[in-house]
């Protein structure tokens, strides 16, 4: 104890800014998400998900346990360092990337997202989820300081240069610098596909350009320009304007297996559940009751009051991240944790809604509940860096 | 310059946009929150109340529909059982075979052949499921005699888990079958499946009462009427199963119990009912009948039925074969005719083209074996009605002396005919019976007798005793389907215009009636007066033996007195021991009855009949025998094509009486022989060899045997019949003096057509005895109709030869009415 409060004081300042308390009621809520996501997986996995009834359970804690581990040791990394790694990350994340589309990558269903930890052995983790950090931190290092950034300027006297700064000037050039970065990473990881993923790079991505300051104008008409373009693609197509539809047709003999299957767990939940592990739907009927439809079961067993304090508690998370993000030091903290409590948020949202049949299925997981390791060590690890802004968050002056 | 100062921002300005864009950030994390921090929540939560609290109840029962099975339990069903507790049907348990092609593709799933590298090993999969389809095509071939081409058919369909491919395997093979299927571990792919078979231990004995079962439960008899006492109720197995259909232990499950059926005893007797079935069977023969016939025993005095005989007749395991030989002749030529109408129709099949000749030929086929089934299925003695004829004399005799019309005083003369309303009817006896006094007219059945009787009760009363017999209504019997007569209206019947009716009814004639209802009525006549209601369920118990139910016998009305009723049995003794019915005397019971031969509405179809009962003074049984359209010598003959007088009294009684016997011996009435028949009853043959004649002679007096010698010794030497032999009383012993029996055998002769005396002669010669029996008494129209041991058969000296004689004088025949 003497020895660390004599190395306290011999901390420089910026190393004594970020030695602050972490957020405990964020800390707090996730341990509670995690903790009910593990015995979900054990209850919702029991009934022949994997080899031995607790398999999966005790593969879903050692993960759990090592991601804790993890997201400890990044919260008491202080995250100014990260402008610098940030950009490295990017550049790591965009040869992942690459690599995976080799014969490297491993795929499943006819997807290549896999890459294994030693590239020859070891287990297997999406690039595509480090790449999603990757680019929220380097949008957020940049754009933290594009108010110190010099203008660019261009030979006004050709057509090209005065056409330059124009775009310039209302902040075109600004964008597509962006917008061209997060282009590549996209376009790498609808290679693979993965569709879902990309959705989730661009939420970061947007989320941190949308709270920079960035022209909302430009970034709306853009959005609008890609919204009207991917909704056309979906109108024209008919199999998935069905599916698109299919979110208002209330007759489940219509639905898909998997979102009728999903709907039948929900609704025999009921207002209080079948209780904990009475899931009949996990008997074989909903396909991965363990991984991206584990909601269901939730709801099945627990029922609408359980469903309700699950989402209250994301809800809690999730608003309590954006405090950490609107009380953080400085601007790249707020925007580093603005662009992951969106992910997480989005995430959220976007798996209960397709759980639900609110949304038409996309395959995203539910954060620290849907089974899977490196996906809950790369969510552990975010919660770190939220944990390390937390940090620095200046106390209260005290009058 | 301003414009390069403003694109210059000064320190202060600088100060500000960096107010401005932290008040951006501010604001714009905010929205964030709100959006995706509550409003995408609140979109959420309400979608999830709309899912688990809105739809719940309809998607739980979705729910529940796919995730329990309900499986149904057989209730085991009922037996039935005759009076003696004989099981005349029972079920047992069988196993169906059920052939699971998906569980054979279930089993050899691709995660079982998967290799480390993720790759599935497609050949040692495909080696495997063809292995074990080929181990279930051999054994089912091998030990259940299974087409191996339409096993492949149904094996190919990979999709159904539930291919029944066999039905009732019964406990031996059932078990084997078992065992193989485990050895050779071909669960997965075979499954024995418990269900029930109906199983008939008679197999035709009262196949009309007892009936059958089809797939949809009891079609016929019995197994009909009481479809649900026998059945039982299915109990039930429910189950949370996994997607795929294994059972979750955990999960709920609720088992009820099946409630067996429960067991129902006839008050049919099986050895009565096969009497009864064999008396018609050799009737029908004999008298070559068309259209079959019936044959109902009965208690008169509580109306249970103790048999019910009816011919066509078929096996119960068998129902869905014609079996008997006439209907399978008469089937032969409907297909004929029925062959030539669908070539004139022009049948088409379901595309509309027409049929070929071969197609044609099996359509007619079809069409006339569905004929003929549903005519063997038909109970003749429930659904047909006939014209009942001189048996329903008795009815308007019991009437008539109840309404004290008429007394043993009157004489009733006849001249072989009668007029009604300018219409002459004639009597049987076209010569005319002359004058008679009741019991006479009884006896001779005199047809103008009974116009008067029933004159003197006139149209109204009569009517009256009709509707309290039973005549107009159903009797009421336990069995499905019972038919009633077809009778004038009673204003008609009344009427002037109706007159001739009321003659024509006086001898049974012109109104029809069921053949339980004219028994009913009959038995109303003689049994005390009360007209019963008939029943063949004695009473129902559950498996473990209780009594659930018993009937007792009900009494619909008294009809006629105590005293009227003795008068009638009385008066009906005398027309079995003087009278038409005398072909049905039986030594030793005081047998009563009244012989019919009715007229149907084609010509030379008759049917012929006799109502018997006995013994008189208390009747135990009563019978009802018909034959229907016994054929015809030569179209307008009175004789039939085998030689016999075509009539009630010659035909029908002779069986009758000898049944009536046999039911009365079986139910172990004692007889009773008067002091005549008592001397020919039946004595044993004392030892009198090695003695003196004067010995012998007083040793077969005692016996009431006579003797004559052979040969001139003092002493007996031999003996015919041996000690010990059985002969009738009276009869006539052979002794041997001083030589030796002869052991030779010799031949019997040909009897038939020959009187009492002249048999007897016949008989006498050869050293062989005769047992007569069929008649009171013996005349010169007592012809010998029967005998034991055909004529030419060889048998040894002393053989008593049975005798069946029949009084050949009787007069009942058919009179026609135009």
């Amino acid at each position: 104890m003497a020895r660390r409060r004599r190395a306290k004081r011999d901390l420089l300042p910026h190393e004594l800014v970020a030695r602050g308390p972490i957020d405990l009621p964020y800390l707090m809520l996730l341990l509670l998400l995690l903790g009910m996501g593990v015995l979900m997986v054990m209850s919702a996995s029991y009934a022949g998900g994997g080899e031995t009834p607790l398999a999966m359970a005790l593969d879903q804690a050692k993960y759990a346990l090592g991601g804790l581990v993890i997201m400890y040791a990044i919260s008491r990394y202080d995250y100014q360092k990260l402008r610098f790694w940030s950009v490295v990350l990017l550049a790591v994340s965009f040869v992942l990337l690459v690599l995976v589309l080799t014969p490297l990558g491993v795929a499943r269903n006819g997807a290549q997202r896999w890459l294994r930890m030693l590239l020859f052995a070891g287990p297997t983790y999406q690039p595509s989820e480090i790449a999603k950090v990757a680019i929220i931190l380097f949008f957020a290092t940049s754009l933290s300081v594009r108010e110190s950034r010099k203008p660019r300027r261009f030979d006004r006297h050709t057509p090209l240069g005065s056409l330059g700064n124009w775009a310039e000037r209302v902040g075109l050039l600004e964008l597509g610098y962006y917008v061209g970065i997060l282009g590549i990473f996209a376009a790498l990881m609808l290679f693979e596909p993965h569709m879902s993923g990309t959705v989730l790079l661009f939420v970061g991505a947007a989320a941190v350009m949308f709270v920079s300051g960035i022209s909302l104008k430009l970034l709306f008409a853009l959005g609008g320009i890609a919204g009207v373009g991917i909704l056309g693609i979906i109108l024209l197509q008919p199999y998935m304007r069905a599916r698109l539809m299919g979110v208002f047709d209330t007759d489940i003999s219509q639905m898909g297996y998997q979102s009728k299957q999903s709907l039948l767990g929900i609704g025999s939940g009921g207002l209080l559940g079948l209780g904990l592990g009475n899931s009949r739907q996990k008997y074989q009927f909903l396909p991965e009751a363990e991984n991206d439809f584990i909601f269901s079961i939730v709801v099945e067993e627990l029922g609408f009051v359980g469903g309700i304090l699950i989402l209250a508690l994301f809800m809690m998370f999730v608003l309590r991240g954006y405090w950490i993000a609107l009380h953080a030091r400085d601007r790249f903290g707020a925007m580093t944790a603005v662009g992951i409590t969106t992910l997480f948020a989005v995430q959220v949202f976007l798996n209960v809604g397709v759980v639900t049949s609110l949304l038409p299925n996309t395959g995203i997981s539910l954060p620290f509940f849907s089974y899977g390791g490196t996906a809950l060590i790369m969510q552990l690890a975010q919660a770190g860096i939220m944990l390390s802004i937390s940090r620095q968050i200046p106390t209260p002056k005290q009058d | 310059m301003a414009e390069r100062a403003a694109r210059r921002p000064s320190k202060e300005q600088r100060a500000q946009q960096e107010q401005q864009t932290k008040q951006t950030i501010l604001l714009r994390t905010m929205l964030l929150a709100v959006f995706f921090g509550v409003l995408t929540f609140l979109l959420l939560g309400w979608k999830l109340w709309d899912v688990a609290i809105v739809h719940h109840e309809e998607y739980r029962d979705y729910q529940l529909r796919q995730s329990t099975r309900d499986i149904t339990v057989r209730a085991n069903r009922g037996a039935i059982l005759d009076a003696n507790g004989n099981k005349l049907a029972l079920s047992a348990t069988v196993y169906n075979v059920v052939l699971s092609p998906a569980g054979i593709e279930n089993h050899f799933n691709d995660a079982r052949y998967e290799k480390k590298d993720g790759s599935i090993d497609r050949e040692k999969q495909e080696q495997e499921k063809t292995q074990t389809r080929e181990s279930v095509l051999r054994i089912l071939n091998e030990m259940l005699g299974l087409e191996r081409e339409a096993l492949e058919k149904r094996l190919s369909k990979t999709t159904s888990w539930h291919e029944v491919v066999y039905y009732g395997l019964e406990n031996e093979q059932y078990k084997q079958l078992k065992q193989i299927i485990s050895e050779n571990k071909l669960t997965m792919a075979l499954e024995l499946e418990p269900d029930s078979k109906r199983y008939y231990p008679y197999n035709g004995v009262a196949a009309h009462i007892v009936g059958f079962v089809n797939s949809k439960g009891g079609a016929y008899g019995v197994e009909a009427a009481y479809q649900s006492v026998l059945e039982g109720t299915p109990g039930r197995i429910i189950y949370s199963r996994a997607n795929g259909g294994a059972q979750i232990h955990n999960g709920y499950s609720d088992y009820i119990q099946a409630q067996d059926g429960s067991n129902i005893t006839l008050t049919i007797d099986a050895n009565i009912q096969r009497m009864a079935e064999q008396t018609l069977a050799a009737g029908i023969e004999k008298y070559d009948v068309r259209n079959g016939g019936i044959c109902i025993v009965m208690q008169p005095k509580t109306g249970a039925v103790l048999a019910m005989a009816n011919s066509p007749t078929y096996d119960l395991n068998n129902f869905g074969t014609v079996q008997d030989p006439i209907l399978n002749e008469k089937a032969a030529a409907d297909k004929q005719t029925k062959y030539q109408q669908l070539k004139e129709q022009g049948a088409r099949n379901d595309k509309g083209e027409l049929l070929s000749d071969e197609q044609l030929w099996k359509e007619a086929g079809n069409a006339a074996v569905r004929d003929a089934l549903s005519q063997q299925w038909r109970s003749k003695v429930l659904n047909d009605t006939y014209e009942p004829g001189s048996t329903f004399k008795s009815v308007v005799l019991a009437a008539a002396l109840e309404a004290g019309v008429i007394s043993d005083r009157d004489t009733f003369y006849c001249p072989g005919y009668y007029v009604v309303s300018g219409r002459t009817i004639h009597c049987s006896e076209r010569r005319g019976h002359g004058s008679q006094t009741l019991a006479e007219a009884v006896q001779n059945s005199c047809n103008p007798a009974f116009m008067m009787i029933g004159q003197k009760l006139g149209a109204d009363k009569f009517y009256d005793y009709l509707e309290a017999f039973g005549v107009k209504d159903p009797t009421g019997i336990d069995l499905p389907g019972e038919g009633k007569g077809l009778l004038w209206s009673r204003d008609y019947f009344t009427s002037a215009e109706g007159y001739q009716s009321l003659a024509t009814a006086s001898f049974g004639q012109r109104f029809t009636v069921s053949p339980l209802q004219l028994l009913t009525a009959f038995s109303a006549t003689i049994n005390g007066g009360y007209l019963m209601q008939p029943y063949v369920l004695q009473s129902v118990t559950d498996q473990t033996g209780a009594v659930l139910e018993q009937s007792e016998p009900v009494v619909v009305r008294q009809v006629v007195s105590e005293q009227t009723s003795q008068r009638v049995a009385q008066i009906l003794e005398s027309v079995v021991s003087e009278g038409t019915g005398r072909n049905a005397y039986v030594a030793g019971y005081r047998i009563g009855g009244k012989t019919g031969t009715a007229e149907t509405e084609v010509a030379d179809e008759e049917i012929v009949s006799f109502v018997g009962f006995a013994p008189a003074d208390d009747p135990e049984v009563i019978v009802l025998l018909y034959f229907d359209t016994p054929r015809h010598a030569s179209p307008g003959s009175k004789y039939g094509s085998t030689g016999y007088y075509i009539s009630g009294g010659q035909m029908v009684a002779p069986l009758a009486g000898q049944l009536i016997a046999d039911v009365l011996d079986y139910m172990g009435v004692e007889r009773q022989y008067t002091k005549e028949e008592a001397n020919a009853a039946d004595v044993a043959v004392p030892k009198v060899e090695g003695y003196d004649l004067a010995t012998a002679e007083k040793a077969l007096k005692k016996k009431n045997l006579t003797y004559r010698t052979v040969g001139k010794g003092d002493v007996v030497t031999g003996q015919i019949p041996a000690v010990g032999a059985v002969i009738p009383g009276n009869s006539t012993v052979i002794l041997y003096m001083g030589e030796q029996a002869p052991t030779d055998q010799v031949a019997v002769p040909d009897l038939r057509g020959l009187t009492f005396d002249q048999a007897k002669e016949r008989l006498n010669a050869k050293g062989l005895y005769m047992r007569a029996s069929g008649v009171s008494y013996f005349s010169a129209v007592t012809k010998a109709q029967d005998q034991s041991g055909g004529p030419g058969e060889l048998v040894d000296r002393g053989t008593v030869i049975s005798v069946r004689f029949i009084d050949t004088s009787v007069n009942d025949s058919y009179t026609p009415l135009e």
